[in-house]
């Protein structure tokens, strides 16, 4: 029974590791919300689209729109690369979780629209998938990416604009707080109670030499401290938005 | 330094210094598995989220397809029962605790995810459903269902592997003993099952 358990977890393991050797090499997060790795738009196009997505971000909301086209999905699924690269991203607000990321596959000719945690109630599924079927289907077909991409992007905003109340945080809550407050009462208390103790030794030079030790006992505790659970994502090199695989997807 | 002893001897003093690290340490070492167990907890709030949205989807789309008055209907029963099927099960975090139940879980969603695939594939042969906006919109939210079913559970078997390797490994092992974390179990593979033909579960 242990045995069995032992090997589930190293085999669990083992096709973590080969998932991950296989997987797109996604890079770090760009500056800029519009990255077109195949060449399609011109730089001015490319402006006028960024300009657009500023904008957006520049409203109430302050939701984030990533555009990236790329020229092919190394034979994975668009909506596992979409995902893996939304969250190491981290396209959108930590608390709100208001991103969004819309990928362009150009080789498989296929797009996702991927709708952070936070902008799920706003932008449904059902509608994202008719935005797609309505502007990008037709104009892509036309190899017209760039209006494509326009229309789909002002699409976005005035939805957002118009249903934007507010954006509810994560769902399921993070990591309560409660647990490090609990922590560091305990901590204080242990303390008091050692320097009533001291005092009460009757001794009072000999406290310096007991706080010194406190401090070492609570540096060494630290050391030990147990790693948390939570988020164990890549990095944390953007905004903090995270993403639990809402959008929708298509083929032109 | 050793002017005078008090009332509390050095010996008595290192005991408790002594003392101090071990309980220091026993509450970091507590305090960790409970955020872990927290986070665990959190993740499958989110499974049972994305479950429960499934589920909610079915009636509305079992409703649309019958409109369809020539759509088969073993195809549209199939998810009928397996939705009724996957209902009966509670989706508590004591399922985490009880391999028999929890695999039975696993069965009844993977069936009603599979009965789900195969009725989006019978689709495929009706135009008039394709080409109705407020159908091809319900079949968005179902695929979208889908995906983040999919995330939910790999997140949540990320945790929990975290949690059971914790549980299992030393030091901690030792907490996890004092203070009962039990292993819990997590979502194996099933990539296949959602395409697999029909189950008969009777």
């Amino acid at each position: 029974m242990v045995y069995s358990a032992m090997t589930k977890r190293l085999f669990c393991a083992l096709l973590f590791v080969v998932v991950n050797v296989f997987a797109i090499n996604i890079p770090n997060r760009p500056d800029s919300r519009v990255i077109d790795q195949t060449n399609t738009l011109s730089s001015q196009q490319q402006q006028v689209l960024r300009s657009a997505l500023n904008e957006i971000y520049n409203t109430e909301s302050h939701t984030e729109i990533q555009v990236l086209m790329v020229p092919s999905l190394d034979n994975e699924p668009i909506e596992d690369v979409s995902l893996r690269i939304a969250r190491k991203w981290q396209i959108g607000q930590k608390n709100t979780n208001n991103g969004v990321i819309i990928l362009i596959a150009l080789k498989e000719r296929k797009y996702r629209i991927e709708v952070g945690y936070g902008l799920e109630g706003v932008l449904p599924d059902g509608y994202i998938g008719n935005l797609e079927r309505d502007i990008m289907m037709p104009y892509f077909a036309r190899n017209d990416f760039f209006n494509g991409l326009k229309l789909v992007i002002s699409n976005l905003g005035q939805e957002i604009a118009r249903d934007y109340k507010h954006l509810p945080g994560r769902p399921a809550g993070q990591i309560p707080t409660k647990n490090a407050i609990i922590y560091v009462l305990l901590g204080i208390g242990i303390f008091v109670i050692i320097v009533i103790l001291a005092l009460a030794s009757g001794s009072p030079g000999r406290i310096a030499d007991i706080l010194w030790l406190i401090l070492n006992i609570i540096t060494l505790a630290s050391l030990f401290r147990g790693g948390g659970g939570g988020n164990n994502r890549d990095d944390d090199t953007g905004g903090g938005g995270d993403f639990g695989g809402g959008g929708s997807q298509g083929k032109w | 330094m050793n002017k005078q002893l008090g009332t509390i001897s050095n010996k008595a003093i290192a005991a408790l210094v002594i003392i101090g690290i071990v309980i220091l340490y026993a509450i970091s070492g507590y305090n960790g598995l409970v955020s872990q167990n927290q986070a665990v907890n959190s993740a499958w709030a989110q499974v049972q989220n994305q479950y429960q949205r499934r589920m909610d989807l079915i009636p509305n789309l079992v409703n649309t397809v019958k409109g369809e008055a020539s759509f088969e209907k073993s195809t549209l029963n199939d998810v009928i029962n397996a939705r009724a099927r996957a209902s009966q099960i509670t989706m508590s975090p004591e399922l985490l605790n009880d391999p028999g139940q929890f695999q039975k879980f696993q069965q009844a969603q993977g069936a009603l995810g599979s009965s789900l695939s195969r009725l989006m594939v019978v689709v495929e042969k009706y135009p008039e459903l394709k080409t109705n906006a407020q159908f091809a919109q319900l079949m968005d939210e179902v695929a979208g269902t889908e995906n983040r079913i999919a995330v939910a559970r790999r997140d949540f078997n990320n945790t929990v592997q975290q949690y059971d390797t914790s549980i299992a490994t030393f030091p901690k092992n030792i907490f996890a003993n004092l203070f009962g974390f039990k292993h819990k179990e997590y979502f194996q593979a099933d990539e296949g099952a959602a395409k697999a033909p029909a189950i008969n579960f009777n």
